[in-house]
C-alpha cells in the first residue's frame, strides 16, 4: 500500500505524511505525477484559497494527473481546500475545480448571521457520518477539527458522506467511489483522524 | 453547534520551555518538545507556541525545533514569534503549523496581514493583541514582548486588521499573565463589539471557570499557561489537561 501526499506548494504536506507514516500505507511526499499517478492512494491537502491551489495544481500538471487517477477508479483523498479542489467550481474565486465530483463550494453562512458562529469556523466539531459511510466506526462519537470559511455542496446528494453542524448544517465528508474529501482536519485530529484514515486505507485496500 | 476551544500556550526561550508573569520574570520549567508530546496524549483543542526568543532584536525563527515539536504533535498548532515574512509563513505551514501568530511585524507591516490572508486564508493568521494600561495614555496594544507601545485606540487597529483579513484575535491584558485571577472580561467585550472574528482570551486564567466568564464574554475560545503547567500550591511543574468531558461540563457546547 503506497501513498502519495502531493506536494504542491500549499498545504501542510508534513502534518498529513507524520499521521500517514502511523497507519500501515508506506507514505511519500512527492510532486512526480508519475508517482502520483501510480501510488494506491493519493492524499491532496491544502490551506488557502482555491484559485491559488488550482493554478498550482495546473501549473505542476497535477490536474491532468488526477483527473487521469479518477478516471481508472483510483483513490484520491482531498483535504480541506484539498476537497474544495475536487469540485467543479467555488465561490471564493473563478477557476474552475477539478470536477471529480459533482457540486460546487461556497461560503459557510450561519443563517441568523448570529455573533456567536464567527466565521471562520475553528474548532472541532461532531460529524455524523451518513447512514452509508464506511469511514467511522459505528456507535462512537467522532470528533475532527475544522478551519474554514467555505464547504462543499454536493450536486447529487448521495455523494454525501458526513455532515457537521455550525449553526446550520453543512456537508464535511464527500465520496464517489474512491474518490474521497473532508472538510476537517483528520491529520491534526489525533485518534479521532487515525482512525479515519486507517479507514480510508481499508477502502483503498477493498476497493482499489 | 459551536465548541469552545481551550488552548494551552507555551512559551519558548533558547529552546526551553518558559512560563512567566506580567511578561517578564520568566522561569524555565522544561522542555518544549516533552511538553508538546504530552499535551498530545492528553488530546489537547489547539496549543499556541510563542518563541519569544525569535522575537527579541536579532532573533530568528527555529524551523528545526519547530519541526521537531510539529512532528510529535497530531493537534492544530499556532506558531508565534519572529514571523515577518510570507516566505516565514510558508515555511512553517509546510512543516506542519496551522497558524501563525502576528504581533511584532504589524507595526511597520500592517499589510503582512491581507498579503498572508490571500494567500494561505484568513483563517492561518491570527493576531495577537497584547493591551498594557496606563493612567496617562490609556489602553495601548503593545508589541515587541510587551515592550513596544503601539499607536491608535485598542479598537480601532482591531478594526483595521479586521478589514485586512485577520482570522482571529488572541486578546489579554499584560498585566494579569500569570497571575491567575481571571481574564479581563471588558476588555474581551469591547473586542468581540468590534470583529466578528474569533475572539481568543488570554493572559489571567486560574481556572476553567475563568473561561466560561469569557465564553460569556464573547470569546470563542481561551488559552492558558500556568494552569496548564503548573500544579499545587508551591506550583510543582506538572502538565495537566481537563478530560474532554469535564470541559464539556463546564463550557458545553453552546
Amino acid at each position: 500500500m503506497k501513498a502519495i501526499v502531493i506536494d504542491y506548494g500549499l498545504g501542510n504536506v508534513q502534518s498529513v505524511a507524520n499521521m500517514l507514516r502511523r497507519t500501515a500505507a508506506t507514505t511519500a511526499i512527492s510532486a512526480d505525477t508519475q508517482l502520483i499517478y501510480e501510488a494506491d492512494l493519493v492524499v491532496l491537502p491544502g490551506v488557502g484559497a482555491f484559485d491559488s491551489g488550482m493554478k498550482k495544481l495546473a501549473r505542476a500538471g497535477l490536474d491532468e494527473a488526477l483527473r487521469e487517477r479518477a478516471k481508472m477508479g483510483k483513490a484520491v483523498l482531498g483535504i480541506c481546500l484539498g476537497m474544495q479542489l475536487l469540485f467543479d467550481c467555488s465561490e471564493e474565486g473563478r477557476e474552475k475545480g477539478l470536477g471529480l465530483i459533482p457540486g460546487d463550494v461556497r461560503k459557510l453562512s450561519v443563517g441568523d448571521g448570529s455573533k456567536s458562529y464567527p466565521i471562520p469556523h475553528m474548532g472541532w466539531s461532531e460529524v455524523v457520518p451518513s447512514a452509508e459511510s464506511k469511514l467511522y466506526h459505528p456507535g462512537q462519537n467522532h470528533r475532527f477539527y475544522f478551519v474554514h470559511s467555505y464547504h462543499a455542496c454536493c450536486a447529487d446528494e448521495s455523494y454525501v458522506d458526513a455532515t457537521a453542524n455550525y449553526g446550520v448544517d453543512f456537508t464535511c465528508g464527500v465520496r464517489k467511489n474512491l474518490i474521497f474529501g473532508v472538510q476537517f482536519h483528520p491529520e491534526k485530529s489525533h485518534r479521532f483522524g487515525l482512525s479515519f484514515f486507517n479507514e480510508v486505507i481499508l477502502q483503498c485496500k477493498t476497493f482499489g | 453547534m459551536q465548541n469552545f476551544r481551550v488552548i494551552p500556550s507555551l512559551l519558548i526561550s533558547n529552546k526551553g520551555l518558559v512560563k512567566g508573569a506580567q511578561f517578564n520574570a520568566r522561569r524555565y520549567v522544561g522542555d518544549p518538545i516533552n511538553a508538546v508530546k504530552i499535551f498530545n496524549e492528553k488530546e489537547v483543542d489547539e496549543l499556541i507556541l510563542l518563541d519569544i526568543g525569535a522575537n527579541s532584536p536579532g532573533g530568528t525563527i527555529d524551523f528545526k525545533m519547530i519541526e521537531d515539536i510539529v512532528s510529535e504533535a497530531f493537534i492544530p498548532i499556532a506558531y508565534g514569534g519572529g514571523v515577518s515574512s510570507l516566505h516565514d509563513m510558508h515555511e512553517l505551514f509546510r512543516l506542519g503549523v496551522e497558524k501563525v501568530v502576528l504581533n511584532s511585524v504589524l507595526v511597520d507591516k500592517p499589510e503582512l496581514i491581507r498579503e498572508a490572508a490571500e494567500v494561505f486564508g484568513s483563517q492561518a493568521v491570527s493576531i495577537s493583541i497584547d493591551v498594557r494600561k496606563s493612567r496617562v495614555f490609556g489602553q495601548r496594544v503593545h508589541t515587541h514582548s510587551g515592550t513596544r507601545p503601539s499607536k491608535g485606540k485598542v479598537a480601532s487597529l482591531v478594526e483595521r486588521f479586521s478589514e485586512l483579513g485577520a482570522g482571529e484575535f488572541i486578546v489579554g491584558d499584560i498585566a494579569l499573565e500569570g497571575q491567575r485571577t481571571g481574564y479581563d472580561l471588558q476588555l474581551i467585550r469591547d473586542i468581540c463589539a468590534v470583529t466578528d472574528r474569533p475572539v481568543v482570551a488570554a493572559h489571567g486564567a486560574g481556572s476553567l471557570e475563568h473561561m466560561r466568564l469569557a465564553r460569556d464574554a464573547g470569546a470563542s475560545a481561551a488559552t492558558a499557561g500556568s494552569i496548564f503547567v503548573f500544579h499545587g500550591k508551591h506550583d510543582a511543574v506538572l502538565i495537566t489537561y481537563p478530560g474532554y468531558g469535564r470541559i464539556q461540563e463546564v463550557l458545553g457546547a453552546v
